[in-house]
């Protein structure tokens, strides 16, 4: 007879109906943080997809606060203060860089970080299951895939000897992945040449010495970091492609540019994860409730075009896994 | 405010009652709808949700097996050789990875547990590699042949994976595994909705939630096994009953139903918000509120309606029987409802017509009864009045029974008020004199005191009119004294200022004695009616003073009465005395004392008199008496005719001196001055005579002067004959005490003497028979033959006669008191032998039979043996004696404790009247058989004395010429010595 009458209650209109999508009042505030040089991050787009499905028309329901930082870390931090004290609902990052400024600038407003490869290793967060503070987010998995990436190569390139793993000195995902890399290389039969590049000159250099003759030899290839620091992805890409150079990517992105192979999720998708995250914290959910998610989607993308290019045959092995093949 | 209430409480009961019946009925209809609305809903619910729960655990079912039968179609491979498989398998397996993101790795094992193939997401490929898990689990459950499905593991604490290993093959199988990321069950669950905000969750075996439209729930890992459907459902997975009332997941309250994903061992649940989930019945709810309170007012205005209808006539038919009961006849009931209500109307109607003629009518009765009413009343009023004078007066008659004062005085006070007269008046006649004895009137001048007192009293006459009413006997009714020629007492007329009068005679038994009299102011003021009036009043003072008369009368017989039964019981106290004692100091004392009390005198003597001297001595009795006068009276004799004793005993008749100082009739000067000196002054005197001769006299003396009552004199005269009664008896008892002491003397010499002479006559005797004795035993020399015979009479004379005088001896013992017995046991058997013994040579020589029976049983007796042989002799010897032929019989039996001796002859007998003196001294049957039968007499007393100290008794029964039978009977035994 209680079911009955918090039912008759209900009818009475005394319990709450749900929440509505539409918010009377003011519109919500995310601040997006990433080291972009324009506002088109994908993992932006991938956020403002997502929260249009759940209903949030940007600019009616919800406001994008997009702070470019061109990479610069002074920028970074400025940008993550100026963010702290603006009143944004949500602060929306892409990367370790971002996401650690914004962590260090509030211990209030919730942040969601994407692209961040090993959260647990950057010091984004303690636990993944239950985040200790007001970050949570989508982990790009960097770390797990790193052996998968290196394998692609192998397979596309039996004759691998060396690749070389880029990476970004402040980046702790990078070198976590390094570590990961060293430690799966044996079972390739391949050396794994750390390279870190630190400013845009270790990045000149490093370019300058692929040649052959130099520092580039038979069976090399590249391991492009997880990072949009410096493009270095796509600088990386284009020596690749310039000069035959083997190289894996973390995107499918690189792939659809004419990089030979990428293994990872998708930055777009990760933007879209992340918003349903988003989307929870501006219903109320704490940050502490929502673990971080690692992507759903983890894709193999193989460039055939550039693999008969570079004079490789893509084997069944890859053809039959690989979730894209560009021609 | 009544009429409106009194208006309203009918209406309001009837709306009250028509709300209540239909409210009622509208709640109750809707209560039941809505709760079997709820159950029907709840069921329908968990019904629902159960299919839901149902469909998402066959789908999630579906998703594993579907992922399961990839896995063992990616291991059928068209080629037997080993290489070719294994490549084609990689293949297959690779493009599994593709084409099915939930699946992260597989791994095939060959029957030894080796690792031929293994494709992974984040792992390594191996291909060929062997590497032995043949330990590992994936290898170990799959050895029964049949695909196992591992728990749900976490990686990273955070993912849930699934391994499903399948084996292949027959006998000893191959196994590929695959390890399945469980985010992809998301897919499925997020997909169910249930209503607008219920959802399907999955949790695992050990309660661990697997699979939720909310990832971030997932990736949690949260422990759910303490909810309570989770609890309801592990403890019962394949129920098909919804948990109502579970918190939901998100918080609050839900509804859950669930069902079990059997080959994984989890259970998918499907809940609801409560809330949501009955909201179907809010509009059931809704509805049943609108449509009650609709309901409740319709009802109500139906039932104020209905309850209007309805009181409304009646209202009117109140409000009508309430005028017309107030008295509006002529108003009329209108009511047009068509039924009973205006048939009542009309009756009312009718009623009140009829009401209105008969009121008319009885109007008019009404002033005709009230006229005559009021007439009765006044009569009853003058009635009243009469009967309250009435009982006025009787009250007053019986409440003072001894003075007719007040009675006459009420008489008088009454006449006058209901006559309305001048004066009242209540006159008596003694005969001889006309009275005023009551007069009542408003004021009495001193005038009319003193005319009044020169007239009455006065004899009857014409002159007045109560005078005139004495002397006829009749009522004097005078209209106008100055019309009446014989009128005399004008002048008391003027004084109390009268002109008519009316004067009723008081008769007792025809006779006048007295009148009641009333005066008029007017002429001819009384009506017949006053003067019957006063015909009661005088009737009831003539019997107030009859009863003052009788009562006075009653009084004094009383009294007189009173007086009687004093004296009686003196009286009587003193014949008891008389009769009680025998002293003659005692009894005379007693009735002086009487006598003094009842005559009311101070002392009282008796003297008794001296025939032979003629003259009075001992003085006896005197009862308060002055010593000095005591000592006079005794030591003065007084002669016949003197004195107050001399006198009386002269006449033999009550005397009195009314003064005793009166030396002319009191001349004994001695005690004159005696009585002088102590102060009595008069005195009585009252012979005492028995048989005509004066015994002695009783004398009071009074200290008062007068002579005593008669009355008193009388009494003293019955005192005095019990008095003398009392001497005689005194004296006759003193006589015979005399006598018989002299008797007792006589009887003790006459013992003594006997006792003495009988020793003195038995010395000689034993001498003589002694000698004789001697003689005859020729101690003397021979005895001549002629000798012989008188010698042996002697012997036998002097026996008899010692044996007389031992009697007489014995006799005279036993009388004198000093006869003892000698206490022993004795036999009774020897007893009666030696009786026997001795006897029988008499009763032989008699020609007589002498039989003895006494039985051998009987015990030994306890007495003086030798007395009782005595007494056997003497009866039997008596027996033998007085019997000419036959037979003697001695028997002796025991009754009880008593020894009965039994002598029966069959001799001449014994005269009746003989009897009773048989057992005296000295006595026979008559001379003749004295002459006859010899013996001295003296046996049977002293017998009967013997068998008296045996305590015991002697009797005879016999008949003349047929014999006698002596009894004696005598306790068997005499325990302790007795002294006679």
């Amino acid at each position: 007879m209680v079911v009955l009458g918090s039912t008759m209650l209900a009818a009475a209109g005394l319990t709450p109906w749900p929440a509505n999508a539409q918010r009377a009042g003011k519109p919500y505030r995310i601040a997006v943080l990433n080291d972009a040089r324009a506002a088109n991050h994908p993992a932006a787009n991938g956020l403002k997809a997502g929260l249009r499905e759940a209903g949030l028309e940007e600019g009616r329901d919800v406001i994008f606060d997009v702070r470019l930082t061109y990479g610069s870390s002074e920028r970074m931090l400025a940008a993550a203060a100026a963010v702290a004290k603006s009143g944004a609902d949500v602060i929306f990052t892409s990367g370790e860089a971002a996401t650690l400024a914004a962590k260090v600038a509030t211990p209030n407003i919730p942040v969601v970080f994407t692209l961040v490869g090993d959260p647990m290793a950057a010091g984004v967060v303690k636990s993944l299951a239950q985040p200790e503070a007001n970050v949570t987010g989508v982990s790009s998995l960097t770390t797990d895939l790193v052996p998968k990436r290196l394998e692609a190569l192998k397979i596309l390139a039996p004759w691998l000897r060396r690749v070389w793993a880029v990476s970004h000195g402040v980046d702790p995902t990078s070198r976590a992945a390094l570590a990961r890399a060293l430690e799966v290389a044996p079972r390739f039969g391949i050396e794994v040449a750390p390279r870190d590049i630190g400013t845009q000159q270790d990045l000149d250099q490093f370019l300058e010495s692929l040649r052959p003759g130099d520092a580039l030899r038979p069976g090399d290839a590249l391991l492009v970091p997880d990072i949009a620091t410096l493009d270095i992805a796509a600088v990386l890409l284009e020596t690749s492609l310039a000069r035959r150079i083997p190289a894996v990517f973390s995107s499918e992105l690189w792939v659809n540019h004419g990089g030979l192979v990428s293994y990872g999720a998708d930055y777009r998708a990760q933007g879209v994860q992340g918003a349903r995250l988003v989307w929870k914290i501006l219903r109320g959910t704490a940050p502490r409730d929502l673990p971080v998610e690692g992507a759903e989607r983890v894709i193999l993308a193989v460039n055939l075009k550039t693999a008969e290019a570079f004079g490789l045959a893509a084997p069944r092995q890859i053809l039959f896994r690989a979730d894209v093949i560009r021609r | 405010m009544k009429g409106w209430i009194a208006r309203g409480r009918l209406f309001h009961k009837y709306v009250a009652v028509l709300f209540l019946l239909v409210g009622g009925m509208l709640l109750l209809s809707s209560v039941v709808n809505l709760y079997f609305s709820y159950r029907q809903t709840k069921a329908a619910l968990i019904r629902l949700q159960r299919q839901e729960a149902l469909a998402a655990a066959g789908r999630i079912e579906q998703f594993v097996r579907g992922i399961e039968q990839q896995v063992r179609a990616a291991m059928e491979v068209p080629f037997t050789d080993a290489a070719m498989a294994r490549e084609q398998r990689e293949i297959d397996f690779l493009r599994l990875l593709r084409d099915v993101p939930a699946i992260t790795e597989i791994v095939q094992l060959d029957p030894d547990g080796r690792v031929q193939l293994l494709v992974s997401r984040l792992a390594p490929n191996e291909i060929g590699s062997r590497r032995n898990l043949s330990s590992d689990v994936r290898f170990l459950k799959t050895r029964i042949g049949r695909t196992s499905f591992s728990p749900v593991y976490f990686r990273k604490e955070s993912e849930p994976y699934l391994t499903i290993a399948v084996p292949w093959g027959e006998g000893a199988p191959e196994v590929a595994a695959a390890e399945v990321d469980l985010k992809a069950i998301w897919q499925v669950v997020s997909q169910i909705r249930l209503g607008v905000s219920g959802y399907v969750y999955v949790v695992d075996q050990r309660g661990i939630l697997v699979a939720h439209p909310d990832m971030s729930a997932v990736l949690q890992k949260r422990d759910l096994s303490g909810l309570p459907q989770i609890r309801a459902a592990r403890a019962a997975p394949s129920a098909s009953d919804g948990v109502t009332e579970s918190p939901g997941l998100q918080g609050g309250r839900a509804v859950t139903s669930y069902a079990a994903i059997e080959p994984l061992g989890w259970l998918v649940f499907a809940e609801q918000p409560l809330a949501e989930a009955f909201a179907p019945l809010q509009g059931a709810i809704v509805l049943s509120s609108i449509f009650f309170v609709v309901g409740l007012g319709l009802s109500v205005l139906a039932s104020v309606v209905l309850a209007r209808r309805m009181v409304e006539p009646i209202r009117g038919l109140q409000e009508g029987a309430a005028r017309i009961g107030a008295g509006e006849l002529g108003h009329r009931i209108d009511i047009k409802t068509g039924d009973e209500l205006e048939a009542l109307g009309q009756a009312f109607n009718r009623t009140a017509a009829q009401l209105e003629e008969s009121y008319a009518s009885l109007e008019r009765k009404v002033e005709e009864r009230t006229r005559e009413l009021a007439e009765a009343n006044a009569e009853l009023k003058e009635a009243l009045e009469r009967q309250t004078a009435t009982s006025e007066i009787l009250a007053v008659i019986s409440s003072s029974r001894t003075d007719v004062q007040p009675v006459v005085d009420t008489i008088a006070a009454n006449a006058l008020k209901l006559c309305r007269g001048q004066t009242g008046g209540v006159y008596t006649f003694d005969g001889e004199l006309i009275h005023v004895v009551a007069l009542a009137g408003h004021s009495f001048s001193a005038q009319v005191l003193q005319s009044l007192r020169q007239t009455y009293p006065m004899p009857p006459s014409r002159g007045g009119a109560t005078a005139r009413a004495v002397m006829s006997g009749a009522i004097v009714y005078i209209p106008d004294i100055r019309e009446d020629p014989e009128y005399r007492l004008q002048d008391v007329a003027k004084a109390i200022d009268f002109v008519s009068i009316v004067a009723v005679p008081m008769l007792h038994e025809g006779m006048p004695i007295g009148a009641v009299t009333v005066t008029g102011r007017g002429i001819a003021a009384f009506s017949q009616r006053q003067i019957e009036l006063l015909k009661t009043f005088a009737d009831q003072a003539v019997i107030a003073v009859e009863n003052v008369r009788l009562f006075t009368e009653l009084q004094s017989r009383t009294s007189k009465l009173a007086r009687s039964v004093e004296e009686l019981q003196a009286l009587g106290e003193v014949s008891r005395a008389v009769s009680s004692s025998l002293d003659l100091e005692t009894v005379l004392a007693t009735i002086i004392a009487r006598a003094v009390e009842l005559s009311a005198s101070s002392f009282g003597i008796v003297y008794e008199y001296d025939e032979t001297l003629q003259e009075f001595r001992n003085l006896r009795g005197a009862v308060g008496l002055d010593p000095e006068l005591a000592e006079v009276l005794r030591t003065t004799p007084i002669r016949l005719g003197e004195g107050v004793a001399g006198r009386t005993a002269a006449l033999r008749a009550p005397f009195q001196f009314a003064d005793v100082s009166d030396e002319q009739t009191y001349d004994v000067d001695l005690i004159r001055g005696q009585f002088q000196q102590v102060g009595y002054r008069s005195a009585l005197g009252v012979p005492l005579l028995f048989e005509q001769r004066v015994v002695g006299v009783l004398v009071l003396l009074r200290k008062e002067l007068g002579s005593f009552s008669p009355e008193v004199v009388n009494l003293l005269q019955t005192f005095a004959n019990q008095s003398v009664l009392a001497i005689q008896n005194a004296r006759l008892f003193r006589e015979i005490a005399d006598k018989s002491r002299q008797l007792e003397a006589a009887s003790r010499h006459k013992s003594q003497f006997l006792a003495s002479m009988s020793h003195e006559l038995r010395t000689p005797l034993n001498a003589i028979l002694g000698f004789n004795e001697m003689i005859l035993g020729r101690v003397y020399g021979e005895v001549p033959a002629a000798l012989q015979e008188p010698l042996a009479d002697i012997q036998s004379s002097g026996r008899h006669l010692l044996r007389l005088i031992n009697n007489v001896l014995d006799l005279s013992k036993i009388e004198a008191g000093r006869m003892e017995l000698t206490l022993a046991d004795y036999s009774v058997q020897e007893t009666v032998e030696s009786v026997r013994a001795s006897l029988h040579p008499l009763a032989e020589s008699k020609g007589l039979e002498l039989v003895t029976r006494v039985p051998a049983e009987l015990p030994l007796a306890h007495g003086d043996g030798g007395r009782m042989v005595q007494c056997l002799m003497n009866l039997a010897g008596n027996a033998i004696k007085f019997t000419r032929r036959g037979r003697v019989e001695i028997s002796a039996e025991l009754r009880g404790d008593l020894l009965i001796y039994r002598v029966a002859d069959t001799g001449i007998g014994i005269a009746k009247d003989k009897i009773d003196t048989l057992f005296d001294e000295f006595r026979q049957g008559d001379a003749t058989i004295t002459s006859e039968f010899g013996g001295t007499g003296l046996g049977l007393s002293i017998t009967r004395k013997f068998v008296e100290l045996h305590k015991g008794r002697v009797w005879v029964e016999s008949e003349l010429g047929r014999g006698s039978t002596f009894f004696i009977a005598i306790p068997l035994r005499l325990d302790g010595g007795t002294t006679a």
